[in-house]
């Protein structure tokens, strides 16, 4: 299921993205994705930042030992 | 500009090392201006080191375990093996004289046109230089300065 996102932009703008040889709905769409994208991963690493997590130190050593050792 | 972002298991989880706060920002800034990509294997990792290997860094139940996986892997898109991967996979394994575990994530950064690699083990960072250049491979503190110079 999809749901419709639109905006208003002035003529100008539109006309300059298009001079440019780019669909400018497709700039949008590209830049909507984008910002939804950095809105998504602030929340994700603000969950993790709220978990008790108390790690110890760098993991690169277990699972260095696991993939050498498997 | 790289726009895919290949995650190894080692940087997925030390960027939440507390002590070390600018790899978690970075990472955060990173997985929010490009896609995020890893083989399959990231999720079997990151749930060995969160519920075996690491446990005792990861307080609470279980369930609280489980979130703790599912938020790393939130947003990663997982690569899923086939026949002609995995045989790429071997080949890769092969030439670099690296373990199969570490060609996966090499096979998805390359077969990624321009994607970056991150990962803080020397190993497979290595090897991933040699293959990808050096602007290509990076790990935590790279990035943090990379976040610091306004580059991500």
């Amino acid at each position: 299921m999809t749901a419709r996102v639109q905006f208003r932009e002035d003529e100008a703008t539109v006309a300059f993205v298009a001079s440019l040889g780019l669909n400018p709905n497709e700039v949008a769409r590209e830049a909507f994705e984008r910002e939804v994208r950095r809105l998504r991963m602030r929340r994700k690493w603000e969950k993790l930042r709220s978990l008790d997590i108390r790690l110890t130190g760098s993991v690169v050593d277990d699972i260095r030992e696991m993939r050498d050792s498997r | 500009m790289t726009d895919v972002l290949v995650l190894d298991a080692s940087a997925a989880v030390d960027a939440m090392w507390r002590e070390r706060p600018h790899w978690g920002l970075a990472l955060a800034a990173l997985q929010g201006s490009r896609a995020t990509v890893a083989p399959s294997l990231l999720a079997h990792e990151i749930a060995h080191i969160v519920h075996v290997k690491r446990r005792r860094d990861f307080a609470g139940s279980t369930e609280d375990r489980s979130e703790v996986v599912a938020g790393i892997l939130d947003g990663v898109e997982l690569v899923e093996v086939d026949v002609t991967i995995a045989r790429r996979v071997g080949a890769l394994a092969e030439a670099e004289r690296i373990s199969g575990y570490d060609a996966a994530y090499l096979d998805v950064a390359e077969s990624r046109e321009g994607s970056m690699l991150l990962t803080q083990d020397g190993r497979l960072r290595a090897a991933a230089v040699g293959r990808l250049g050096p602007a290509r491979c990076i790990d935590l503190d790279e990035a943090a300065s990379r976040l610091a110079r306004g580059e991500v």
